[in-house]
């Protein structure tokens, strides 16, 4: 006898990084979200020139190594090419004229002539008077469709980084991307968050430094109080991180996905489950 | 959980007749018709609406005409009758005044006559007087003339002819009529008198006769 119930095939969660590309094949079940394939590759060195060429080569070889026949997918923007804040929306007000409320509230935002941004609009769970808005740069956004078109692949979504770090990992308040030679921290609040890029390649010491630091100023300007700091990076450096902010009083723990500790593809999961977000199925 | 979707989305759009449409504008130009026809359609009921209540108040207003018909005509008719009466009323008040005007005027030419001048004869011809006198000089006539062409409004006084007779005076014949083009010898009331002065002696005998 047949089963009534079948599981859908999600778009792909692709995480297009300069040094790593990772992918997240899922499926939505009745029985919740199901990862069934993951993978990371890193990216060969290259001059700056055909950077673009070398991902989209290693994303179809990574592509080639998966069973799905899925190609549509998911990407994120870089953070630092992204701006969020909340929308609010008077009562009444038709699409259309929050669509051009939001541009005009762009303006006020970011400086970016208005043919270099794209502005979107979208919903928060559990608001209906408020609505997220994102402001992006047009020819970020251009060359990761162009990327990932070149890789055979359909983009449908580009989500923000900070919304994807928040469905990967739900129950941290912040957590420290470490696995780039960039280390970042995303502080998550109402609605979405702040992130906080450091420089490259910063010693242990001065990135504790300042992790501690971007708490403080989150404490004090009210976006958030953390208390639960998730670490993604090498076993080595989050042992390092850890001991140096553990006398602060923060709960430190390493990212875990499916029993795997610190996985390259946390972002890439993240991402994954951007289609499954407004309906909250749970991860199993 | 949150998401967003940077990825620029398409248009909703709805196909009508092989056409696409773009789905906001379509809504926005649905409404605006809805609009347009329910002020249309409220605007045609109001009219027939309006014109029903004057056909009606029409219909009533052409029965109590009907109705009225026989009443209209004996009013008509009593109308005729009271312009009738109206116009014999007129006529006896115009007999009435003709009476008393004449006397008026018979009055006033008598009393327009200067002292040493007399009146022989006054008749009422055409409109005017003829007025038969005489007078103890020439000079007293010019006088005389003036009051006469005084004596009625709009008219005046017309020298017809002189009789001179030193022992008894001068005899005169004068007609009072209607102002007209002035004659070359008559003499209208706003001309200034030229060489006549009024004389000391009274008339010996004044006599009007109608």
């Amino acid at each position: 006898m047949k089963k009534l119930t079948t599981s859908a095939s999600l778009p792909l969660g692709v995480d297009i990084g300069a040094e790593f590309v990772s992918i997240v094949a899922s499926d939505a079940s009745a029985d919740g979200f199901v990862v069934r394939e993951t993978k990371t590759l890193e990216v060969p060195s290259s001059d700056g020139t055909s950077l673009d060429l070398k991902i989209a080569e290693t994303l179809r070889a990574l592509l080639a190594a998966f069973a799905t026949k899925e190609r549509r997918c998911v990407l994120a923007a870089p953070s630092g090419e992204v701006v969020t804040r909340v929308f609010r929306i008077p009562p009444k007000m038709r699409r259309s004229e929050a669509d051009r409320a939001a541009s005009l509230e762009a303006d006020s935002i970011v400086d970016w002539p208005i043919s270099e941004r794209l502005v979107a609009l979208d919903p928060i769970p559990g608001k209906t008077d408020e609505m997220l808005l994102s402001i992006a740069r047009n020819s970020t956004i251009e060359r990761l469709v162009a990327i990932a078109r070149a890789a055979g692949l359909k983009p449908v979504a580009v989500d923000v980084p900070a919304c994807a770090w928040r469905r990967a990992i739900p129950g941290a308040d912040a957590v420290l991307d470490c696995t780039s030679d960039r280390a970042a921290l995303v502080i998550f609040s109402h609605p979405v968050g702040v992130t906080h890029l450091f420089p490259p390649r910063l010693i242990d010491d001065r990135l504790a430094s300042n992790v501690r630091a971007a708490f403080v100023d989150a404490r004090r300007d009210g976006i958030a109080d953390v208390q639960r700091l998730a670490i993604l990076g090498s076993r080595f450096r989050y042992e390092s991180i850890e001991e140096l902010l553990r006398d602060d009083g923060y709960a430190i723990g390493p990212v875990a996905l499916g029993g795997v500790e610190s996985p390259t593809w946390t972002f890439a999961y993240g991402l994954a489950s951007w289609s499954i977000a407004l309906r909250g199925l749970v991860a199993v | 959980m949150i998401r967003a979707n940077l990825l620029p989305r398409p248009k909703e759009r709805v196909g009508l007749g092989g056409i696409d449409f773009d789905a906001e504008y379509l809504r926005q130009a649905i409404v605006a018709l809805a609009i347009v026809a329910a002020i249309a359609l409220a605007g045609i009921g109001i009219e027939s609406l309006r014109v029903a209540r004057l056909e009606a108040a029409a219909n009533q207003q052409d029965a109590l005409i009907a109705t009225n018909a026989a009443r209209r005509s004996n009013a008509k008719a009593l109308a005729l009758e009271v312009a009738r009466y109206q116009s014999f009323a007129r006529e006896a008040q115009t007999y009435r005044r003709s009476g008393a005007d004449t006397a008026f005027a018979l009055a006033k030419i008598g009393n327009s006559v200067p002292d040493r001048v007399w009146l022989t004869s006054l008749d009422h011809q055409n409109s005017g007087y003829d007025v038969v006198g005489g007078a103890l000089s020439v000079d007293a006539l010019g006088g005389t003339m003036l009051s006469l062409a005084r004596a009625l409004p709009e008219s005046n006084a017309k020298l017809v002819n002189i009789d001179n007779h030193n022992a008894s005076g001068v005899r005169f014949t004068a007609r009072i009529g209607p102002s007209a083009t002035p004659d070359p010898i008559a003499l209208a009331p706003h001309r200034a008198p030229v060489g006549l002065s009024p004389s000391s002696q009274a008339a010996p005998d004044t006599a009007v006769r109608p």
